[in-house]
């Protein structure tokens, strides 16, 4: 099976993850993978680091960890969770080998280097949602994170984080009214 | 649109998607994933032909040596790649290697990089450390390149480690590590490390090394003729190992051998013990250095499909390189006494922590791992108190094993807990890594652990004889 069989009939974004993850390695089906995915795990990643440019490296080490391997990969849907869950293990292997505790290292604050946010949020808001973030939890940050920056569905965030869709949801529920209350009282 | 109007999850959906990696990233890693710099080998590429180099060299070798007998492939191969005293064979395409070893030395221990070498796929690192203490080597798996000068440096973790302790007490350390971007960057070995817990701070080794090209100098040697021995094979404990090839030189035997083990649901990699060769006239030769591949697949039997799946085997080979052998030397016998193999089951194992979990709780689990052809036993999970690297004690995790066979040992490497706040710590008192909880808060319920990495030591001896060639 190749590229060109699974387009027979067929639009490229009718093709499933798992349809081009068993094409086993052939540089079409994983660039199509590395299309539908490279801008949302920079983004996840970037969410967790403070440093552009190993956001950028890690990025590149998801995917090369994701195409070698790629044989290990069941195919159930489950594709995305599988790609997050190694950007996950990368990101907490860069604290490691870097002996930062992640607890101390703060969320990366987007207006240094973001030109579209100024355009919907004055400087001031941005500040305050960044304060916001902050003082969530570790573990509520990560799902904002899985949530808003890898636009993962509750269920793909439960497969990355050990929870069921439900317990994300909820979880996630008690973390946004929380923040609600704040953002409310700021913008009122 | 009013600035401030905008609801929490709008404003969330905002500030997380505004950032966008730069365009010249995206295209370039794109490019090298659609072109030619991941190890991608032409249209039709099975999952067994991702290592590399080795891959099709190995593949070659055992597809010619069933049509056109092992002297002549032998021989073919060995056209086509360099063997490197200390390492192996390799190709000599884009092969960067150690110029020379560096050794960084104390009073007390020291460490030297005996080989490295560089192609477009992987680095591979070979460091023999002496007089550490047992907590420190604990620190081995930290071991980094730090590629660039002091203002853009980065740094590579290893994908693979293989840590082998010697009769001699030296520990010869193996590592994988992804490819290097800039050939022309400084390279530097970097490991920080304490001797021991009640340390505050962390020691800093840098050991910068110096790589030339393979082609230059006499560093990379063109092999004589093999020799592949007709009663080549022994098996115990359900691996098997077969002498493929023996080559002597001047001054070197090397000897080819593949470990054939039943295949694994993923990758696996394979490091030996202390290994003796003797020959009929009572001599024992020393090893010099040992080489390892990354595995090879292949089917079982004489069926040679590259396209089918059934693959039942993994064999992993290796070379090993001793001092020349005796030319009158009749017959010539190799013995293992152990083989340490780090596998990647990606098993997962549920485990219901109730609503009040707390140091002290042991969770019966009664759940079998299946490591291919040997079954552990996980027993239970009992939740416990780690020191954390900020010597703080937190709350942590570890897996108990069941009564494994007598030849069997095992070490849990790395399991990730699906779960984003825990950070893997060695544990000295229960001898295992352990997931910890930094923010000492134990997750409730249901949690699903997934053993990543597991390190299985298997006893032998294997031993093997086989003709020695004639003069």
């Amino acid at each position: 099976m190749d590229i060109e069989a699974l387009l027979t009939n067929r639009m490229a974004s009718e093709i499933t993850d798992d349809e081009l993850a068993s094409l086993d390695r052939q540089p079409e089906g994983f660039s199509q993978l590395y299309e539908r995915y490279a801008v949302r795990i920079f983004r996840y990643l970037s969410s967790r680091l403070s440093d552009r440019t190993e956001a950028e490296d890690l990025t590149a080490q998801v995917f090369l960890d994701a195409y070698q391997r790629l044989a290990e990969y069941k195919p159930r849907n489950q594709f995305a969770s599988w790609l997050f869950t190694i950007a996950s293990r990368r990101a907490a292997d860069y604290y490691r080998r870097t002996r930062q505790n992640e607890k101390f290292d703060e969320d990366v604050n987007f207006t240094n280097y973001s030109d579209p946010l100024s355009k919907v949020m004055t400087s001031e808001t941005i500040d305050e949602l960044s304060d916001m973030i902050q003082k969530q939890s570790l573990d509520e940050r990560e799902m904002l994170r899985l949530r808003f920056a890898a636009e993962l569905s509750f269920a793909e965030i439960g497969r990355v984080t050990g929870r069921t869709p439900a317990a994300v949801k909820m979880a996630l529920r008690r973390c946004l009214n929380r923040m609600k209350l704040s953002w409310e009282e700021k913008n009122e | 649109m009013n600035k401030r109007q905008l609801g929490l999850e709008e404003a969330l959906q905002a500030y997380y998607q505004s950032i966008q990696p730069g365009e010249t990233f995206l295209k370039s890693l794109g490019k090298k994933i659609s072109v030619q710099q991941f190890p991608v080998h032409g249209q039709h590429t099975s999952r067994r032909l991702v290592w590399g180099w080795v891959g099709p060299v190995m593949l070659v070798l055992i597809a010619g040596v069933l049509i056109i007998g092992p002297q002549t492939v032998w021989a073919a191969v060995l056209n086509l790649t360099r063997f490197v005293p200390g390492f192996g064979i390799v190709t000599t395409e884009n092969i960067y290697i150690l110029k020379e070893p560096v050794t960084y030395a104390e009073t007390d221990h020291s460490l030297t990089v005996t080989q490295m070498t560089l192609d477009p796929y992987k680095t591979s690192l070979i460091v023999v450390s002496d007089g550490f203490t047992e907590y420190s080597q604990n620190f081995f798996y930290d071991l980094t390149l730090k590629v660039g000068n002091s203002g853009e440096s980065y740094y590579l973790s290893p994908t693979d480690v293989w840590i082998t302790h010697r009769t001699n007490g030296s520990i010869k350390a193996t590592y994988i590590f992804p490819k290097i971007k800039a050939l022309d960057a400084d390279i530097t070995i970097f490991w920080t490390f304490k001797h021991s817990p009640e340390e505050e701070a962390f020691q800093k080794i840098e050991i910068p090394v110096e790589l030339i090209s393979v082609e230059k100098g006499n560093l990379a040697q063109d092999l004589p003729s093999g020799y592949t021995p007709k009663v080549n094979l022994t098996t115990k404990n359900g691996v098997r190992i077969d002498i493929v090839n023996q080559v002597t030189t001047d001054d070197t035997t090397v000897v080819q051998v593949e470990f054939i083990i039943p295949r694994q649901g993923s990758r696996s990699s394979i490091s030996i013990g202390n290994v003796a060769l003797r020959d009929n006239l009572g001599h024992e030769y020393p090893e010099r250095f040992t080489t390892v591949f990354n595995i090879s697949r292949t089917l079982p039997g004489d069926d040679i499909d590259l396209n089918s799946s059934a693959v039942k085997e993994d064999r992993i080979p290796y070379i090993l390189e001793f001092d020349r052998v005796d030319p009158s030397a009749m017959t010539l016998s190799l013995t293992f006494d152990s083989l340490e193999l780090i596998l990647f089951p990606f098993e997962h194992i549920q485990v219901d922590l109730g609503t009040n979990p707390k140091v002290g709780d042991s969770i019966t689990l009664n759940q079998v791992i299946q490591l291919g052809w040997v079954d552990i036993p996980v027993t239970s999970a009992n939740i416990v108190e780690v020191t954390s690297k900020l010597d703080d004690k937190i709350p942590g995790l570890v897996l108990q094993t069941g009564p494994l066979p007598a030849e069997i040992e095992m070490e849990l490497l790395s399991s990730y807990w699906a779960y984003f706040s825990n950070q893997l710590y060695y544990d000295m008192s229960y001898k295992s890594f352990v997931e910890g909880w930094p923010e000492k808060v134990i997750p409730t319920g249901e949690v699903d652990i997934i053993i990543d990495r597991v390190h299985l030591t298997i006893q032998g001896p294997w031993k093997i004889e086989w003709d020695a060639p004639t003069p």
